[in-house]
């Protein structure tokens, strides 16, 4: 351990070192317009989609102008419209005399000549380069050091759909997409106080990500908060490519198969979290939005609950647990009742399944393997499939293999049953992360069943609930409500209390 | 935001002692009061546990005038250092043996009705590892982990016991009260055993968020564990009769077998209570294992009471295979009986009297 925390603290002098050194200063943007069209194609040598347009106003085309931007990602209806036209065209009809255009043709084009909605302005030329890159519109003119950046976003993107791994019977359909914007917006047109804060920052040095921070200033734990931005700033890497990636670079324990962040398609969910107190984070390019902290009751909650009779709901909430139990501890309960402890299920039974058993010739633990490992096969393939093959999979998979198993006498009936109830359990749970959590330990408890029986079912939990009791999400322990207990906190989790209850959600459950 | 400050409310305090004084023991609780006091087995559970309660509060009230403080240091203070060394040594010897007893016990208990064909040897290990796993960590998620278990643990056994009730014949605890005082006594002080795990509170102060309720906290897990003591005596002594109790030795394994519970799927609802009480022996065996870590750790006056954790596990092990057989092993808790006696009442009575004598000599 000491020896570990030596080098650690080695380690991370080096980093720091590296980190400093790399510090380099930024051109600014030049009077001379030539020149900093020069920089700007220097750096985006060998790009052909960026346009470089120049065009000149003024009574005898005396100030030459420059925009810039990326083919398809700029809305030309913008470009055209709001910066071309009117500055070509309307400008002529402008109040100010020539002189004053002479003077300060820059104001004037700040102030009256562009109809574009968003603008402004900057005078470093990397920054530049950087928003011209994801989409904005960069206005260089003669003889001034200052870029006019028009906000010209515009691409082929998908539209609003509804979430896929999160559907609900009852409440909005609305899932997020891929542009950051268009997320955001979702949000916000859930809450509409102005302590609702969306922060934004840019991750990763090559992709220059945005993400975005949600939280409402009010209720939030400040010292989360900037414990979160912390943990944001110190990411060091090329490229964001998913909300994933933010999880596993920010997340308290990487040895945890549990997820220490929710992710969510749903902008409802992600709006009702916030105001409980969460931050959210949306990364561009990710329809998935990252919810902290979060424990492991929330993993088990859909936004259905709330839209429905408490009392359905809480049967539901019960329902989810018990499935997470036996998706957990199916096919090891019947290897250890079957090898271990016969004598504890009710004698009919055990005669039944022994005379199943008896052409089988694998251990039950082999049996069970082998039946668990097919199903995980007949999963994966199912989900690289196109969607009517991977129907077919699920059928060829569920119904044919199962019954040729049974009948070429490789497993027993029951172990069928097993794998099918603990597969449709794996399902029930609304989290697809906490779901294949569930999955991977499911292994780790056939092979405890396999060696101690029910004993080693009871250690399995005491070594899993140990790692629960340990890991925190930001600070947060992973299993409050139901430790630290609060008797108002449980009443949103293993049930669903009567919304009369929750009067104003502030805690984290 | 919770901050992870090792430091344990005083309700997780309530629980922890709950779990911690639930250990091995309960199984054989209703046959160790029967034999000590025959039908009037209630009463001598209750007694036992005031007087327990009344020594907890003894001890309480020794180490919350060192709130920042183990035994280890405030017992220099109040005696010497070599005595003060000395009853540290046999402290922490004293919170082995109890680990110790209870992984025996489980070890014997978990073979010969889960797992007839495994070595006990590996039904130790395995269990004394998964406690090494979570003492690492330290108190707070050891009183976690009881919160957790706390209902797991009460809710089934209480509810397990409730077809039964139709069997209870009342006429198994009369006579009241028609014993010897002398035998009476004694059974008390048996009894005291099975709340063996309050010692606890000579060296987790420190750990401890103190506020106004700690007096109350105690008395709660008291209670509650006196309650469900009674609950299980109630139903063992009421279903079998106190002989018949008396001469098993795990009764509370026999009575769940004799229970049937109408429209149930397992058919030996033993199998549950084996599952329960296996959460119940982890819970006692971490805790004694934390206290024995901790104590010896703050001897050696080491930074980290994580060093001391695995180096125990040996130690814990090969004490709990000294016995040879498991009669043997009773007969070793019977004598670690008397260790109890001194730490829970001598040693609490004579502390206390010291600090009380030094503190009105400050004020004159």
């Amino acid at each position: 351990m000491f020896l570990l925390g030596l080098f650690n603290k080695l380690f991370k002098n080096k980093n720091n070192g590296n980190g400093e050194s790399k510090d380099v200063e930024s051109p600014k943007v030049k009077e001379d317009i030539e020149e900093n069209i020069k920089y700007i194609k220097d750096m985006l040598k060998d790009s052909d989609d960026i346009i470089y347009r120049e065009f000149w106003v003024g009574e005898e085309f005396q100030h030459k102008l420059e925009l810039v931007f990326v083919d398809g990602l700029v809305d030309k209806g913008i470009i055209n419209e709001h910066v071309m036209h009117s500055l070509m065209l309307d400008s002529r009809q402008a109040k100010p005399s020539i002189d004053e255009i002479k003077k300060n043709i820059y104001e004037v084009i700040k102030k009256a000549a562009i109809t574009g909605g968003d603008i402004k302005e900057i005078d470093d030329l990397d920054k530049c380069i950087t928003s011209i890159l994801s989409g904005d519109t960069a206005l260089f003119l003669d003889g001034h050091p200052k870029v006019v950046i028009i906000s010209s976003k515009g691409w082929q993107m998908r539209s609003v759909a509804p979430p896929e791994t999160e559907m609900v019977v009852r409440g909005a359909r609305e899932g997020f997409t891929e542009t950051l914007r268009v997320n955001t917006a979702l949000v916000r047109r859930w809450i509409r106080d102005p302590k609702f804060k969306i922060k934004q920052m840019q991750i990763g040095k090559r992709s220059k990500t945005d993400i975005a921070l949600l939280y409402i200033d009010d209720i939030v734990n400040k010292d989360l908060l900037s414990l979160i931005q912390e943990r944001l700033k110190q990411i060091d890497i090329d490229c964001i490519l998913e909300s994933g990636y933010i999880e596993q670079l920010i997340e308290e324990d990487w040895h945890s198969p549990f997820p220490q962040m929710l992710n969510t398609e749903r902008p409802d969910k992600v709006a009702a979290s916030v105001l409980e107190g969460r931050i959210a984070i949306l990364i561009d390019n990710s329809p998935f939005a990252l919810i902290i902290p979060t424990t492991l009751a929330t993993l088990f909650q859909s936004p259905e609950d709330y839209f429905e009779r408490w009392m359905i709901s809480s049967l539901l909430r019960i329902l989810r647990f018990t499935a997470a139990i036996i998706a957990l501890v199916g096919p090891s309960i019947y290897i250890a009742f079957t090898s271990y402890h016969p004598g504890m299920i009710p004698t009919k039974l055990a005669l039944y399944i022994a005379s199943t058993r008896q052409g089988v010739p694998f251990p039950a633990f082999m049996e069970a393997l082998i039946m668990e490992a097919t199903f995980e096969l007949l999963r994966e393939a199912g989900i690289r499939l196109p969607v009517p093959i991977g129907q077919t999979i699920g059928i060829v998979g569920g119904l044919i293999i199962g019954q040729a198993a049974v009948m070429a006498g490789i497993v027993s009936p029951l172990m069928v049953i097993v794998v099918a109830v603990t597969a449709v359990s794996s399902f029930s749970i609304p989290s697809y992360s906490a779901a294949i959590a569930f999955r991977l330990l499911r292994f780790a408890f056939m092979i405890l069943a396999a060696v101690l029986g029910l004993y080693g079912i009871m250690l399995g939990f005491i070594l899993m609930l140990t790692h629960l009791v340990v890991l925190k999400s930001f600070g947060l322990p992973y299993l409050s409500p139901f430790v630290e207990i609060n008797l108002s906190d449980l009443a949103d989790t293993i049930i669903r209390a009567p919304l009369m209850v929750f009067k104003k959600k502030t805690t984290y459950t | 935001m919770i901050k992870n400050n090792d430091k344990i409310s005083e309700n997780q305090l309530s629980i922890l002692l709950f779990t911690t004084m639930l250990g091995a023991g309960v199984l054989s609780l209703p046959a160790d009061v029967a034999k000590a006091a025959g039908p009037n087995g209630l009463i001598v559970i209750l007694l036992g546990g005031l007087v327990a309660l009344i020594f907890a509060r003894v001890i309480s009230f020794v180490a919350s005038k060192f709130p920042t403080e183990t035994f280890v240091e405030y017992s220099e203070k109040i005696m010497t250092k070599p005595v003060s060394v000395l009853l540290t040594v046999f402290l922490i010897v004293y919170f082995l043996i109890f680990c110790s007893l209870n992984l025996r016990i489980f070890g014997e208990v978990a073979k010969s009705y889960l797992l007839n064909s495994t070595p006990i040897e590996v039904i130790m290990i395995t269990l004394l590892f998964a406690t090494a796993y979570i003492v690492r960590y330290g108190i707070e998620p050891i009183a976690r982990m009881s919160e957790i278990l706390f209902p797991v643990m009460v809710i089934p056994t209480i509810i397990i016991f409730l077809p039964a009730i139709t069997d209870i014949d009342l006429s198994n605890f009369l006579p009241i009260l028609r014993i010897s005082p002398l035998r009476f006594a004694k059974g008390i002080l048996q009894t005291t055993y099975s709340f063996v795990g309050f010692e606890i509170l000579y060296v987790i102060f420190p750990y401890i968020q103190l506020g106004n309720k700690l007096k109350k906290s105690i008395n709660v897990s008291f209670f509650s564990i006196i309650f469900f003591y009674l609950y299980i005596t109630f139903f063992t002594i009421g279903i079998f009769g106190y002989k018949e109790t008396s001469v098993q030795l795990w009764p509370l394994l026999t009575v769940i077998k004799s229970i049937n519970f109408p429209g149930f799927f397992i058919e030996n609802l033993e199998s549950l209570i084996m599952g329960i009480w296996t959460f119940a022996v982890f819970t006692s065996i971490s805790v004694f294992h934390y206290a024995a870590t901790l104590s010896l750790s703050k001897l050696i006056k080491a930074r980290e009471h994580s060093y001391f954790v695995i180096p125990l596990v040996p130690v814990i092990y090969f004490m709990a295979l000294i016995p040879e057989s498991i009669v043997e092993v009773y007969r070793y808790a019977s004598y670690a009986t008397y260790l109890t006696l001194f730490f829970v009442i001598i040693l609490p009575l004579l502390m206390s009297a010291i600090v009380k004598l030094r503190h009105g000599g400050e004020k004159q």
